[in-house]
């Protein structure tokens, strides 16, 4: 009887479905962007078929002090009752998650209505991002999100969700990162021509120039060489929709520190086994001008040797690559072992560079090592009271990629 | 009569129903992440309790029967007091944590109240049925159950890491071997095994039946600690209340497949009412038989009006919940060691009269 209670409470058809909250800040509170879908333009909420135009999501931003107290407010225009149950992604301004998001961890726990795995975004602008999410070739706004944030293929963005940022910040044994989410800057401000929406089809709406992608920094090191690191907003050179999630914002405990670009977000997934396969570029010495391009995988997860005496960790990162372009130069069978050695060296050169940014610079302890040196200790009380000194910059890391170029493509020169 | 394979499955489901709720919390905040230690080690002490309970209780009547052909009137009234608050303790806060948890996931807008009298009337019409009714639904659902756990646990796998379970000892030997000898109180329900012997063919099936419970229930309850404990670092393990519903919602197989807490949802709904028909039917046994009265189905709908009343004493599920806790913590002593006690009392008395 208890469980065949069906739609007790509430009707579907009553209910707005929250796909994202935006959360900035105001001089009085807080500002709440809430992005509902709006079913009557879903066509059967399959990707592939067609709807009927129009925005997908709808928004509607209000002032309020807390969540709760926004969805009350909100639900006083929007007719349908407000429902967080399938809310994907909560997007959280700079300022509030510089000053922590304690409170964001505490209503993801506690809220049964929130799923655990929510993404948590930060952005400069949480409302702008939020108005600027205009899926074109999807009509589910949820699977739109999805496919951007859950993409272990090509993925720049760390691929952690709410439930990761509580259970760092609860254990303390792992210092979070999350997910970057921004917007491209145009000559003319916010002039925004989005990629779909507006009841024209693609193709009828401009490009626009995006401004930020000469912010963006490129990568001279030899991995991902002559490519941008880009931070959300500043990828693509014309583009339709202004949104984009890109790199990665670093937190302490449950404060945002700093950020990083895409390319440190993808090795912090190969660091941390969330990586899955990409092409990547490398710097070819023979023909500085014509990268090498390997497609990656990764099948096990990296290994780490840790002196906790000593202070050190060594990372043993186990990849397969497919060599997909080459100089003339490369394309030898002579010279793919010393391709194999190059590009495993650029990898681990990147990788403790990244290493080096989080935890020397930042003092974040991002890869978790306090949470891999728990199998050193007996009890619980030992590992605190090892915890006590634990200081992030007074690790060193030194990083061992083992590469195997398994296959050369459909071509093999003698 | 019930058979083994009833009594079997009666028993696993009064064991394992506890942890469907709040209990595994208890065992993260008294072992941290060592609480699958705990269980091992507790699991170990009731088979070697169930043991001694085999070597000694060799009566084909239940503690009551046996407290009255070795004490007379006085010692069968006694023991069946005792029993049936035991009984009725181990089973009061199963029948307030069930629906406060039923209103925090599944009907936020329905009053607690209605809640309670309709998880109530489902559990006087199951006890009515009877016990024979009730054993044939326990066999028909346990290994429905039992499916949905194996799928549930493959699941979670790609949850599951490793390092969760360090350090090993968790908070220290102490709490796992000393402080925690009372999760025992898993296995208290060997004591309303006791009370359906005369529904048995002979005791040869409750010693039998007992001891496969032990180590089944024991196995279930193992997997559902160790699960929690490599998908929810400590101490974060110890904040959910309901930890095995909190692992459900870890389950995200794409987006066909996202909310495995609805199979629970039954799951859990089903196996707990089973469980409280059974108990409430075992409790108005155990008052008929402790004051000689001629039914017991008259007196199920008194006894579940004392108990829900007395489950919303409690002002709040907080409250609740240090109830549970200070009831779990002695239960285990008297629910193991009475059938103990009779028996050997029993044995002395029959020495002794030859």
């Amino acid at each position: 009887m208890l469980t065949l209670t069906s739609c007790v409470g509430e009707e579907p058809d009553n209910i707005a479905y929250v796909t994202a909250v935006g959360i900035d800040e105001s001089e009085e509170g807080y500002i709440y962007t809430i992005q509902f879908a709006n079913p009557t333009k879903i066509s059967g909420g399959a990707s592939e078929e067609g709807g009927s135009g129009g925005q997908i999501v709808e928004n509607i931003t209000v002032e309020a002090p807390s969540m709760y107290s926004a969805v009350k407010n909100a639900n006083t225009i929007v007719s349908k009752t407000m429902s967080l149950s399938h809310a994907k992604i909560i997007v959280v301004s700079e300022e509030i998650a510089k000053a922590g998001l304690d409170e964001i961890n505490d209503i993801v726990s506690r809220n049964n209505d929130i799923r655990p795995d929510v993404y948590i975004a930060v952005a400069e602008n949480s409302e702008k991002y939020i108005e600027e999410v205009k899926p074109a070739i999807e009509l589910n706004p949820i699977k739109y999100y999805q496919l951007i944030y859950e993409n272990r293929s090509g993925s720049s963005v760390p691929q952690n969700t709410a439930f990761d940022l509580y259970t760092s910040c609860e254990s303390g044994d792992i210092d979070c990162v999350l997910p970057l989410a921004g917007v491209a800057q145009t000559e003319n401000g916010d002039s925004s021509e989005g990629e779909s929406g507006g009841g024209k089809s693609g193709n009828e709406e401009k490009s626009i120039e995006n401004k930020s992608i000469q912010d963006a920094k490129i990568n001279e090191d030899g991995y991902e060489n002559k490519t941008e690191s880009y931070i959300a907003g500043q990828a693509g050179k014309k583009i339709k929709n202004k949104s984009q999630s890109l790199g990665m914002a670093v937190f302490k405990g449950d404060k945002y520190i700093t950020k990083l670009g895409s390319t440190e977000a993808e090795l912090y997934n190969i660091l941390t086994d969330k990586f899955k396969d990409n092409n990547i570029t490398f710097y070819s010495e023979s023909n500085p001008e014509r990268p090498i391009t390997i497609r990656l995988e990764q099948t096990t997860a990296p290994e780490y040797k840790i002196d906790t005496e000593n202070k050190t960790a060594d990372i043993y990162i186990r990849l397969y690559g497919e060599l997909l372009s080459a100089s003339t130069d490369h394309r030898k069978d002579s010279s793919i072992t010393e391709t194999d050695r190059t590009s495993s060296a650029m990898i681990s050169s990147a990788a403790e560079k990244l290493i080096n940014e989080l935890y020397k610079t930042s003092n974040a302890d991002s890869l978790g090592i306090k949470r891999r040196i728990k199998n050193k200790f007996i009890t619980n009380a030992g590992y605190e009271k090892y915890c006590e000194d634990f200081n992030p910059s007074d690790w060193s890391f030194k990083v061992h990629t083992d590469m195997d170029l398994k296959r050369t493509g459909m071509t093999y020169y003698r | 009569m019930l058979s083994k394979k009833q009594l079997v499955a009666i028993t696993i489901n009064a064991i394992t129903v506890k942890m469907l709720i709040t209990y595994p919390r208890a065992l993260f905040v008294l072992c941290g992440n060592a609480a699958w230690i705990n269980v091992i080690y507790c699991t170990l002490a009731a088979v070697l309790i169930f043991f001694v309970n085999r070597l000694v209780y060799k009566y084909d009547y239940n503690v009551i029967e046996l407290a009255e052909m070795t004490g007379g009137k006085f010692l069968k009234i006694i023991t069946g007091i005792v029993v049936f608050i035991v009984l009725g303790l181990n089973f009061f806060s199963i029948l307030r944590i069930f629906p406060e948890m039923i209103r925090l996931v599944l009907l936020q807008n329905t009053y607690l109240e209605v809640i309670v009298l309709s998880f109530v009337a489902a559990l006087v019409i199951g006890a009515y049925c009877g016990i024979e009714a009730i054993g044939r639904a326990h066999t028909i659902f346990i290994p429905l159950a039992g499916i949905v756990f194996t799928i549930f646990i493959v699941l979670l796998i790609p949850s599951f890491k490793i390092e969760n379970i360090f350090p090993i000892l968790g908070n220290g030997p102490y709490n796992i071997f000393i402080k925690g000898i009372s999760s025992l109180s898993i296995f208290s329900d060997l004591l309303m095994l006791n009370i359906l012997i005369p529904h048995m063919k002979n005791v040869e099936y409750y010693r039998s039946a007992g001891n496969k419970s032990v180590w089944i229930g024991g196995a279930f309850v193992f997997l559902i600690v160790v699960a929690y404990s490599m998908s929810y670092v400590y101490p974060v393990s110890a904040n959910f209340l309901a930890p095995v519903y909190q692992l459900e919602r870890l389950i995200n197989l794409s987006d066909f497949f996202s909310r495995f807490e609805a199979v629970f949802q039954f799951i859990w709904s089903v196996s707990i009412l089973l469980y409280g028909s059974l108990y409430l039917e075992v409790l108005s046994e155990v008052w008929k038989e402790s004051f000689g009265l001629k039914f017991s189905k008259p007196l199920i709908i008194p006894i579940i009006t004392v108990l829900t009343g007395a489950i919303l004493l409690p002002n709040s599920l907080n409250n609740m919940i240090i109830w549970e806790y200070i009831i779990n913590k002695w239960i285990y002593i008297p629910a193991l060691a009475i059938p103990i006690i009779i028996a050997v009392t029993a044995r002395i008395k029959r020495i002794k009269n030859k």
